[in-house]
Parts: C-alpha cells; sequence; structure tokens
C-alpha cells in the first residue's frame, strides 16, 4: 500500500510543482502590486535581461524572418501573387513567430539562467538564510523576477517583430524586387492595434511562465550541483511548454476561423 | 533560567528513513550547548527544524524569542551581494536610518576583523573570511540565541580557535545563548556549558564537557577515540 501510494506521489509530482508556481505565482503579484518587493533585485535583472536576451533574439529573429519570407516568396511567385507577400510575413511575424520565438529565446537564455541562480541558493542554503532573516524569498528573490520578465518580455517581443520584419523585408527587397514602401504599406494594412496587443498580451504570458516556473523549480531544488543541472533543464523544457501551448490556446482563442474570415476583422 | 526553546518528543524522517526518533531537549538563556555525534545523524535536520526551516513529523517545538539567528555550515552568504550589504539585509526590519544600519555593520565587521573587505563579493573571500562575515551577520541584530551548524569544520586549528572565541565572546559579553552542532572535540571543549550526542535517531549521552571525555559510555568512547570497534560503525553499517 505504501509503496502504491509512493509510487502515486512520485508521478504526480510535476502537478504539486504546478500547484506551486500557481500560487507562488499569484502571491508574487500581489507583492509587486503592493510594492513590497526587492527594488534592487528588480533593477538588477531587469538590466540583466535585456543584456542578455537582446543580441540572441535579434540573431534569430532575423533569420527567422529571413527564411520565413523567402518560402513565402517562392510560393507567391509560383502562383504569380506577390502582393500578398507583406500581408503572409506580418501575420505570421506579429501575431505568432515574434511572440513565440523571443518567448522561447528567453526562456532559454534567461529562463534557465534564472533558475541555476535560484537552485544554487537553495542547495547552498542562501534561501534559508534568506528566511532565518525573516527575508521572504517571494518577495525578496521571485516577485522583482516577474515582475522584469512580464516588463522586459513585451519589449523584446516587439524588439523580435521589428527584426524579424526587417528580414523579411530584406528578402523582399533583394529576392522579390518588391518595393520596401509596399512591402510595408501591406504590413500596415493587415496588421491593426489588436494584433499588437494581443501579441503583447502572449508576451506578458510567457515573461510570467518563464520567471514563475524558473523560480518555483529553482526554491524546490535539492541535490547539490546535480540537483541545479536537472532543475536548469526542467526550467527551460516546462516553460517552452507553457509558452506553445498558452500561445495556441490565445491564437485559437482570438484568431479562430470564423472571426478571422469576417471582413470586419481581416480589414 | 529562562528557557529559550524547549523541544518536545520530535520525530523527523525523510522518504522512510527515521532521522530523529523522539528527541527532546531545552535550551535556556545565555547557556552554551554542543550537539555532537557521527555525520548524518540527523543534527542539521534538528537544527533546520529549531530554526523553523522544516516542519516536525511528530512532536513539538517551542520558541520563547523571536531573537534567533543561525550560522550556515557553508556561510550561505548572497553571492550577488557585497559582505556589507549581506550584513546589513540582516537588518531590514529595523527601523533606524541608513547610517546607523552602516555603524552596526561596521561595527560588527570589525568584530569579526574584516572591515577592510567590506565591499568585496563573497567569491572573492576565504571559506574562513565567508565564515566570519556569516558570524557577523548573525550577530547584528543581537540575537538571544544563535544556532551554529559545524562552524568549525574544514578550518585550520588556529581559525578554528578565532570561531570559538567569537563563540565565547558573544556568551561571555552578550549572554548569547548557544546551540553548537559540530564534531571537533576541541570546539566541543572551548565552547559548551553542555554536550548532547545524537546516534540513531536517539540522544545517547548528555553531559558536561569533561565528562563527554571520560565516560564509559559506548558511543561516546567510541566517538571520542575514534576507534572503528563498537556500536557506531556497527549501527551505521547496518
Ligand atoms: N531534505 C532532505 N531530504 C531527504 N533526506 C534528507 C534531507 N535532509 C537530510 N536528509 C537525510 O537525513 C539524514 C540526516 O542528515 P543531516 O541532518 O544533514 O545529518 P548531519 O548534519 O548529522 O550530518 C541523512 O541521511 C540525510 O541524507
Ligand atoms: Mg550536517
Amino acid at each position: 500500500m505504501e509503496a502504491i501510494t509512493k509510487f502515486s506521489a512520485q508521478q504526480f509530482i510535476w502537478l504539486v510543482e504546478l500547484g506551486e508556481s500557481f500560487k507562488n505565482y499569484l502571491l508574487s503579484f500581489s507583492y509587486i502590486i503592493t510594492g513590497r518587493y526587492s527594488k534592487k533585485e528588480f533593477i538588477d535583472q531587469a538590466s540583466k535581461f535585456g543584456f542578455d536576451t537582446l543580441p540572441v533574439v535579434a540573431v534569430v529573429t532575423f533569420f527567422i524572418g529571413l527564411a520565413l519570407t523567402l518560402q513565402i516568396s517562392k510560393q507567391l511567385m509560383g502562383i504569380g501573387n506577390t502582393g500578398s507577400l507583406g500581408t503572409s510575413v506580418a501575420v505570421s511575424i506579429v501575431r505568432e513567430i515574434g511572440p513565440v520565438v523571443a518567448g522561447v529565446m528567453i526562456a532559454a537564455r534567461v529562463g534557465g539562467a534564472m533558475a541555476a541562480e535560484i537552485a544554487t541558493m537553495s542547495v547552498t542554503e542562501q534561501i534559508d538564510a534568506l528566511k532565518i532573516m525573516k527575508l521572504n524569498p517571494l518577495s525578496f528573490l521571485v516577485a522583482p523576477r516577474l515582475l522584469a520578465s512580464m516588463i522586459m518580455t513585451p519589449l523584446l517581443t516587439v524588439f523580435a517583430i521589428y527584426i524579424g520584419s526587417l528580414g523579411g523585408m530584406l528578402i523582399a527587397i533583394v529576392y522579390v524586387q518588391m518595393d520596401p514602401y509596399m512591402f510595408f504599406d501591406a504590413f500596415r494594412s493587415v496588421v491593426g492595434n489588436r494584433d499588437i496587443i494581443i501579441a503583447l498580451v502572449k508576451a506578458f504570458v510567457n515573461g510570467s511562465l518563464v520567471a514563475t516556473l524558473s523560480c518555483t523549480f529553482g526554491m524546490h531544488t535539492m541535490g547539490g550541483a546535480a540537483g541545479v543541472g536537472q532543475t536548469t533543464t526542467k526550467s527551460v523544457v516546462w516553460a517552452m511548454l507553457g509558452i506553445f501551448l498558452f500561445n495556441f490556446l490565445i491564437t485559437n482563442s482570438v484568431y479562430s476561423v470564423g472571426k478571422v474570415l469576417d471582413p470586419a476583422f481581416v480589414k | 533560567m529562562m528557557k529559550l526553546i524547549e523541544v518536545e518528543n520530535v520525530s523527523k524522517s525523510f522518504d522512510g528513513l527515521n532521522v530523529l526518533d523522539s528527541v527532546s531537549l531545552s535550551v535556556s538563556s545565555g547557556e552554551n550547548l554542543s550537539i555532537v555525534g557521527p555525520s548524518g545523524v540527523g543534527k542539521s535536520t534538528l537544527l533546520r527544524l529549531i530554526a523553523g526551516l522544516d516542519d516536525v513529523d511528530s512532536g513539538l517545538i517551542n520558541l520563547f524569542t523571536n531573537k534567533i539567528s543561525m550560522v550556515f555550515q557553508y556561510s550561505a552568504l548572497l553571492n550577488s551581494y557585497t559582505v556589507s550589504e549581506n550584513i546589513k539585509l540582516a537588518l531590514h526590519a529595523h527601523k533606524i536610518s541608513k547610517e546607523e544600519k552602516h555603524q552596526k555593520v561596521i561595527e560588527k565587521l570589525k568584530l569579526v576583523g574584516l572591515e577592510k573587505y567590506q565591499d568585496y563579493f563573497p567569491d572573492q573571500l576565504s571559506g574562513g573570511q565567508r565564515k566570519r562575515v556569516a558570524f557577523a551577520r548573525a550577530i547584528v541584530n543581537d540575537p538571544e540565541i544563535i544556532l551554529y551548524d559545524e562552524p568549525t569544520a574544514g578550518l585550520d586549528p588556529i581559525l578554528s580557535t578565532l570561531i570559538e572565541d567569537y563563540i565565547n565572546k558573544l556568551s561571555s559579553e552578550y549572554k548569547v545563548a548557544s546551540v553548537v552542532v559540530t564534531h571537533q572535540l576541541s570546539t566541543i571543549r572551548r565552547t559548551s556549558k553542555r554536550v548532547l550526542m545524537l546516534c540513531f535517531g536517539k540522544i545517547v549521552w548528555e553531559g558536561p564537557p569533561d565528562k563527554f571525555l571520560s565516560t564509559d559510555n559506548p558511543y561516546v568512547k567510541q566517538f571520542v577515540n575514534a576507534e572503528l570497534e563498537g556500536p557506531i560503525l556497527a549501527g551505521l553499517l547496518e
């Protein structure tokens, strides 16, 4: 009997940790709103965030913009309809690729580092030291990281969208010999404020997921350096899964087929 | 004597391993207690339970003070904060000015002879220096009792003596009580008035340090004389 309960507890430990993550998210969010978080940690984290991710996000989204536009333009040239190149690229980059790619890069770069840092603090008793000093680890460590992530991820997502579109435009000019103004006119005609807001909402969710999962898994780490490694991998994998899942859920609820076919929506 | 800590029939197990089995003890104000025992018998676990870092499975822990500090085995300084910032964090709840806080921090750094290192980061210090910073951090908000987890483990004999002197100085000058978990006979002899030996989940011996070195108790005897023959190794290998 004991073996069975232990087995199932082991099997469902991830469920417990997800519950814990959600609880930490709500608590940290309340600390942010009431201003009870370490401002020093916030400033450190926010600046590290930008430095760490700006270059990788730029490089990755630029190349994805190139490859994506190349593929789309090849298809469109086949049917002699390169006029809709701008709209196709715009829709993919603004609505899907920008938020997802920025989110995934942030999960890998920042989430991994965050998880490793908190996990190390956990196994070297630094978190216990905070508790002894009556500093709440959620308001001291988690809330500032969450806030930094919730602010910086949307900014980096907008940046990713710009760089990705720049890559797309480059292909449009060089490969399709398209007028850049035409490309951007198409962009502007199809991308509304609503798309930008939805992209920012996605980014906000991604940022929340990365910080919350990394910090929660980090604080649960046991077993020295090996444990730190496991936590890092686990945080990155779960954050990416979460990003893909929520991206789909949001896309599905706001861009479902019926709505997209609605001419008022597409413009 | 006012009681500071009371541990009553506390048990704790991890994954079916019974680490503490109905352990009871108490510490009064100003008292200096050593807890000794072989590695892995649950000394750190007991300290963590007392400090409220972990929950008991059964039993009770009563604290009659909230002015409790702890010095961790590997110092546990925050890596991204300087020496003085680390100590200042312990003062976060104090309603005093920045200058007064800084004054207090410097005063404690002087006590451990590290005022020149106030702007260093922990990984720029040696293990012994980190230990001294951890000590300064533990005492900066004037605790009534400090829990030490192996404060002298891994230090050379001279540094060990230095740390032992700090512990003694705190108890003689400021009447700070201490619970010192240690392996080292010198630390037991020099810092404690009472010794508890923990083995296989139970307290197997209790008494003053001079008796500790001369008792016939088979556990203590084997431990003090570092013998392979005796109940400890047999139990560990079991
Ligand atoms: N968080 C934990 N999870 C699982 N086992 C633990 C945990 N903490 C301690 N233990 C186990 O409890 C026993 C006692 O550990 P500890 O209190 O660190 O011993 P000591 O400090 O006396 O060397 C060891 O066998 C250790 O592996
Ligand atoms: Mg220990």
